[in-house]
């Protein structure tokens, strides 16, 4: 464009931005794209991820100019699968996730707009899963081929925040028509996780041959009939039933980290393994482990002799291998100085949880390796350990020994030490893991039945907890007191202890609130908290109660709560009519129809991790002006284990304009 | 009208100080004078350097005629000293890179900043010229603001995007305005194409 043209377009501009802002002083329009470039992008830098997306879905130029902004990479993960989704990471939220869902029911969201994609205006919505950590905000898409616009929205959030692809999750059971896309788009990331029954071997023949994983490979899949020879180089390699991965992958391959899940390798293929590195094979290698399922351990002196045949090898004295790293709580338990150095090391927050009991234990979870826990225990019997070593804990040398195995539902490492205090050597090695891993105390349960001094501890060291359960015969009405009064329980309390001449009015304030044997707990308690989700088991709830209950929830109590579950333990079930009569005195109530309900969750997730189906059978609605509504249902049943006879109240509440 | 008979604003008369301190004069393209500080001109690193450059003394800021901003009119300038009056002192913020970027806008700025949309966008502009980096940043805020709880098609509105098709309409008149003889060109090329016509020429 010449200098004519172009100051010709300036003074309609200047005539059009005029006619714009003298007409109406305060308009609420603003000529973005006018402004100089540094001042634009910088205006860019403020919107939020789903405001920067929009911007750019509106037309090439915002595209063009939303590429222009200079940021840190993001991350772009997908999880191709039925019903494939895309999840961005930014590195300065680390509790945030940003989900682009594909979802068909998008109309059902009261609040829903036009968005833009893969060339076609398509009907969309914004979530928030506020409850959830980390933090999910979705933005759903409706209908359409999900992989299509998956691989279509990838390859524009790639343009416009100039990031690549961190990582790829892939059901395997589902055509994975996109792989030959990923190979042309982006070969190579950091990050490969396949799951699933695997529908076509050649389908996997081809990830393995020309993806490249730059950090993990992480496989979990159902094959048959396929064996792999090739090298699959990743730095950390992971494959769960890798039967399938012959020890020549092994070899052909220049992995740093190897976690092979397989009974099929044998101890002559190990003792291979021991003699090609001893040969100089594989200079990065730095773990290797594989693991299989033995009946019995009676041969397995034989076993060490076939994998080390051939091999000069002596037993390992940590005291003449000072250079070899530790790990982590061997590393922070040396001094001062490593204590300090660890607690730099940055990491994601880690699961610290206590367990105080007559043998108080705490357990670490990390939030990579989730089918993984490391315990920390003492136990007398540490001496009887074929291998133990003293450590430093709470000022004293004492004996512990490092086992490992798989447990009932996650595969353990367990650190155990010798005798002591056992509840101060807990609560001093809490104390350093909290500054060593930078991590808070998640989760604390308590056998009160013993002695809990820790509870003092407790409220001093860290009040505010994010779950927390007790059980066992309550020494002491007072230490209930105490834990309700003094410490601030996030996300679940759950209590299962009788206790005689009790009751507590005040509010118990915890996203759920789960109690068992809880006669001691007063309607008032209920009514002054404000709970999201309820369960109060062999209660002393009487209809009347319940019916001070539903009033209180028409009068516009308690916008969270979700569900109530009330139980009490009854004679007979004579007055079921009457005690229904009293529950619903001067409430408007009508029969709850489910096809008149369509917004109306399924189930009910709870924090412990349990889904709950909501039962719709025998429900009666009732609904207040906010645009929330209700369903309860009253019911007697016999227990199956103690034969008492139950008087049940359900009641389930949702909201009418959101899902 | 000439420098001499140009109004003197005072951009804040509290901010005076006792102790003989520099003060530089400029002057706006609609010939309004404003008397800033030393310590204030600093949050610019454009007029910083300029009188770093200038290397006046106190005797030459009263004698030489008022630094001319041209491109900034005084209503827009005063907001700009205003600021940089109440903010002086205060460190220069570095971006770390982090997106979406935090900055909260203070009380006297939300105040400052409760002017037209037109005058918004001079303000911006004028802190983007001037190079005002914290002003800068309260001023994007306050239009990425705009943005929030928007539809995109609200954010259409609000931000006068132009679509794909806008886009290729305004090309268009651009270079017809340019030259009309290619758009006849154009045009009659588009419809021997529709006749079926292989070869133009």
């Amino acid at each position: 464009m010449d200098q004519k043209a172009k100051k010709k377009n300036e003074i309609l501009f200047i005539k059009k931005f005029k006619k714009l802002f003298s007409k109406n002083k305060k308009s609420n329009k603003f000529p973005l794209l006018h402004l100089p470039i540094l001042a634009l992008q910088n205006c860019l830098k403020f919107l939020d991820v789903y405001e920067f997306i929009d911007f750019s879905l509106i037309s090439k130029r915002t595209k063009y100019l939303a590429s222009t902004v200079r940021r840190q990479q993001i991350g772009i993960n997908i999880q191709f699968q039925s019903k494939s989704l895309i999840y961005l990471t930014l590195p300065n939220y680390p509790d945030k996730e940003w989900l682009i869902n594909f979802w068909d029911d998008v109309d059902k969201f009261p609040i829903k707009h036009l968005r833009k994609i893969n060339g076609k205006l398509v009907l969309s919505a914004i979530k928030e899963e506020a409850e959830r950590v980390p933090l999910f905000l979705r933005l759903i898409f409706s209908g359409g081929n999900s992989e299509e616009n998956t691989k279509w929205m990838v390859e524009h959030l790639n343009v416009v925040f100039s990031s690549p692809i961190g990582s790829v999750y892939l059901d395997m059971s589902v055509d994975i028509g996109a792989m030959d896309w990923l190979q042309k788009f982006q070969p190579s990331f950091d990050f490969f996780w396949g799951v699933g029954q695997v529908c076509s071997n050649s389908g996997l023949s081809f990830i393995l041959s020309n993806l490249q994983i730059k950090k993990e490979l992480r496989l979990d899949l159902d094959v048959s009939d396929f064996q792999y020879n090739d090298a699959i180089n990743a730095h950390t390699l992971y494959v769960k039933r890798a039967n399938w991965i012959t020890m020549d992958a092994i070899f052909a391959s220049e992995n740093t980290q190897i976690y092979v899940f397989t009974p099929c390798f044998t101890p002559g293929d190990l003792n291979k393994l021991l003699k090609e590195w001893m040969g100089g094979w594989n200079k990065n290698l730095e773990f290797f482990e594989t693991w299989k399922t033995v009946d019995d351990m009676k041969n397995w002196r034989e076993l060490l002799e076939e994998i080390t045949k051939g091999i000069e090898y002596r037993e390992f004295n940590s005291e003449e291998n000072p250079e070899r790293p530790k790990t982590i709580i061997d590393f922070s338990l040396i001094s001062k100085r490593t204590k300090r150095l660890a607690s730099t090391v940055r990491r994601q927050q880690i699961g610290i949880n206590i367990q105080f009991q007559s043998r108080s234990l705490i357990y670490l979870t990390l939030p990579s390796y989730p089918d993984k826990e490391w315990l920390i225990l003492s136990l007398d019997d540490v001496d009887e350990r074929p291998i133990k070593h003293l450590r430093k804990i709470n000022g004293k040398s004492v004996l512990s020994a490092i086992e490992e195995g798989p447990g009932q539902t996650l595969y353990f490492y367990r650190l155990i030490f010798s005798g002591g205090n056992n509840e101060e050597n807990t609560k001093w090695m809490v104390e350093h893991l909290n500054v060593v891993f930078r991590s808070p105390i998640k989760c604390v349960s308590l056998d009160m039945s013993v002695e809990i001094g820790a509870l003092n501890w407790l409220q001093k060291f860290q009040p505010s907890i994010d779950f927390f359960s007790g059980k066992g015969q309550v020494r002491s009405n007072d230490d209930v007191s105490f834990i309700l009064s003094n410490l601030q329980i996030k996300k679940e309390l759950s209590f299962i202890a009788k206790l005689t001449d009790f009751h507590y009015n005040k509010a118990i304030n915890v996203h759920s609130l789960f109690l068992e044997r809880a006669n001691w707990i007063t309607m008032d308690a209920i009514l002054a908290s404000e709970n999201t989700q309820i369960s109060i088991c062999d209660s002393c709830f009487t209809p009347n109660d319940l019916n001070k209950f539903l009033k209180k929830w028409m009068g516009g109590w308690n916008k969270n709560l979700e569900y109530f579950k009330a139980v009490r333990v009854v004679e007979d079930d004579k007055r079921k009519t009457e005690n229904f009569e009293e529950i619903t005195k001067d409430i408007e109530f009508w029969e709850y129809n489910a096809e008149e309900n369509p917004e109306r969750p399924k189930e009910l997730e709870l924090w412990s991790g349990y889904v709950m189906d909501i039962i719709v059978e025998n429900n009666f609605q009732l609904s207040r002006s906010d645009g929330k509504t209700a369903a309860f249902r009253h019911l007697y049943e016999r227990d199956e284990d103690d034969d008492e006879l139950n008087e049940r109240f359900e009641f389930h509440a949702w909201d009418r304009t959101l899902l | 009208m000439s420098v001499e008979n140009a109004p003197v604003v005072d951009v804040d008369e509290a901010a005076i100080p006792v102790e003989k301190k520099m003060y530089y004069r400029f002057e706006s393209n609609d010939k309004k004078e404003f008397r800033v500080s030393e310590l204030a001109i600093q949050q610019s690193e454009t007029l910083n350097r300029l009188v770093e450059a200038m290397g006046y003394t106190s005797e030459d800021v009263e004698n030489k005629p008022a630094i001319a901003i041209e491109n900034i009119d005084g209503k827009t300038l005063k907001l700009v000293f205003q600021w940089c009056e109440h903010h002086k002192g205060e460190a220069i913020p570095v971006d770390d890179g982090s997106v979406p970027k935090i900055v909260e806008i203070p009380e006297f700025d939300a105040k400052l900043m409760d002017i037209d949309n037109g005058l918004l966008f001079k303000l911006i502009w004028a802190a983007d010229y001037l190079n005002i980096v914290q002003l800068l940043n309260v001023s994007c805020k306050k239009v990425a603001n705009m943005a929030q709880g928007k539809t995109p098609a609200q954010l259409r509105r609000v931000y006068l995007l132009p679509s794909d098709e806008e886009d290729e309409a305004a090309k268009r008149a651009a270079q017809e305005a340019q030259d009309p003889r290619a758009r006849e060109v154009e045009e009659e090329f588009e419809e021997r194409k529709r006749q079926g016509g292989n070869s133009f020429f």
